[in-house]
């Protein structure tokens, strides 16, 4: 009966490779018209202004090497990083655990409901005089700040995800032996989620990068506390360096998150 | 195929009764459904859309309760799945995150007393009895629907069950794959001596495949007959005998 199997259509491995290939070019011509015509008008339209108003490219350009130069850029860099990185991590572990924990059970669920409904509006700024308090006016404190960001964003993609898991699923891995609510959270609900858990996390991480700006407006320094003194010093180009200094680090990790993603969910 | 298999248990449907509340207060969907199935016995239940045979289906696979009356297998009363039983669904309902080796191993990890090796060659002998070699590292995904039943097949057959439950397996795939499918499960039912209940609206799937069909009829769920098919295998569906049969079984589901 193994002879038989050939007849059947053939598995597909791919969509054809050339094709994307000729997309891609094309995006990448087009991302690349787009981009000029930007930067021409952004031209246009400083050759009119004050540069405390708005600075030509030109400009720009000149501040961001001195900054770079300067080493100011990376002092910042490096300041945010250490709480963006614990605060993303922390809060995207907890978010994932609580969303997979309330939308698994419901009686989890029907118990932290209220609780849930109350925070879930507050926005995480309102929060800075509890990372003060509890924390101080440090990388921890800042840290809780994109903590609880993340967190949402994960709760809710990752809760989405699992009501979303297929009964039928779960029945066929109990009658595959699989018992309880540890082992088939383990074996079936998480990885069935897990496009949607991922999902989450990316989001996640492009949101925690925006926080880090305003985590940082208490005095945490960083890229954010940069960008906020520029901006009081009417140092426009300044500013716009630092925004394009988070934009590229977004950039980077996103380019590097969606890499992984893509090698975990494979199988979609 | 130097598989050791557990051979066929005994199933017994004593009274099992459905009722379902709704709006216009319940619903009858089982009335009273008894039959028996001896070890390696392989029993076909057939019948029309909403005659109840899902519901039949999901109550002895354990999935859902009965109202009243109850499901034994091996004389122990069936309230939940066990691995006792290997079930197979018509959506195949595959792991998409498996490979078609990942899938028919799912059972097999938790497996006490069976180490690695011994589970990858019985992975191994599994793809090689459904015929899917070469596709051990494909998902979900890039099989076809017949393909895919055979993995469906080779997950539930992985655990060793005495009794193989499946709710129309072939109703999804074309009918060529289809009857290529069913000569493929007659032989891994000869050669490995399980019960199996094959649940399906199909006259002519049930008469070719069972020893015994359980017929149920077009009001809500009611068992008609059961119908002994005593043609010898392979059967034809140009026989004369197998015409007689499909007729009797019609006319039960029809009157």
């Amino acid at each position: 009966m193994a002879t038989d199997v050939q007849q059947e259509p053939a598995p597909t491995t791919n969509d054809g490779e050339l094709p994307v290939v000729g997309i891609d070019r094309r995006r990448a011509g087009l991302g690349t018209v787009g981009l000029a015509g930007f930067l021409g008008l952004w031209w246009l339209a400083a050759l009119f202004q004050p540069a405390y108003v708005l600075p030509s490219p030109a400009v720009v350009a000149e501040a961001a090497v001195a900054e770079f130069a300067s080493g100011e850029v990376f002092v910042a860099l490096g300041q945010s990083i250490q709480h963006w990185i614990p605060g993303t991590i922390i809060g995207t572990t907890l978010g994932v655990a609580a969303g997979v924990a309330l939308g698994w059970s419901s009686l989890l669920d029907d118990i932290s409901s209220p609780v849930v409904r109350t925070l879930r509006p507050v926005p995480p700024l309102a929060l800075i005089g509890f990372a003060i308090a509890w924390f101080g006016i440090n990388h921890a404190g800042a840290a809780f700040i994109i903590a609880v960001g993340a967190f949402w964003i994960n709760f809710y993609a990752s809760y989405g995800g699992v009501e979303g898991v297929s009964d039928d699923l779960l029945d066929v891995a109990r009658s595959l032996g699989v018992d309880g609510d540890l082992a088939l959270i383990k074996t079936v609900v998480i990885p069935a989620a897990s496009p949607e858990i991922m999902t989450g996390i990316r989001t996640g991480i492009g949101r925690c990068w925006m926080l880090v700006v305003a985590a940082e407006i208490f005095g945490v320094p960083g890229i954010g506390r940069r960008i906020l003194r520029a901006s009081n010093n009417l140092q426009v180009d300044v500013v716009i360096t630092y925004i394009l200094v988070l934009s590229i680090m977004f950039l980077l990790v996103d380019m590097a998150y969606r890499a992984v993603q893509k090698r975990v969910l494979v199988w979609r | 195929m130097a598989m050791t298999e557990s051979g066929g248990s005994s199933v017994q449907v004593s009274g099992v009764s459905k009722r379902y509340a709704s709006e216009q207060g319940s619903v009858r969907a089982l009335a009273d459904v008894t039959f028996g199935v001896d070890p390696g016995e392989f029993v076909c239940i057939v019948g029309p859309s909403g005659c109840g045979k899902t519901t039949l289906f999901r109550i002895l696979a354990g999935l859902e309760p009965a109202t009243r009356g109850q499901v034994t297998l091996n004389d122990s009363v069936v309230t939940e799945p066990t691995p006792n039983m290997g079930i197979v669904f018509q959506e195949y309902h595959l792991f998409p995150w498996r490979t078609v080796r990942g899938n028919i191993a799912f059972g097999l990890e938790k497996a006490v007393g069976l180490d690695g090796t011994d589970r990858d060659q019985r992975v191994q002998q599994l793809i090689d009895l459904v015929g899917l070699a070469g596709f051990e590292d494909s998902y979900p995904k890039s099989l076809s629907g017949g393909m895919k039943q055979r993995v469906a097949l080779a997950r539930a057959l992985a655990i060793d069950p005495a009794l193989l439950l499946m709710d129309e397996p072939f109703g999804a795939v074309d009918a060529q794959t289809r009857e290529r499918l069913q000569d493929e499960l007659l032989d891994i039912w000869q050669e490995t001596g399980k019960t199996i209940l094959f649940v399906t609206h199909d006259v002519e799937e049930a008469v070719t495949l069972a020893d015994r069909v359980v017929v149920m009829g077009r009001d809500p769920g009611q068992l008609r007959e059961i119908v002994p098919i005593d043609i010898d295998r392979p059967r034809s569906r140009t026989d004369a005998a197998f015409g007689t049969s499909a007729e009797r079984v019609r006319s039960l589901i029809e009157n």
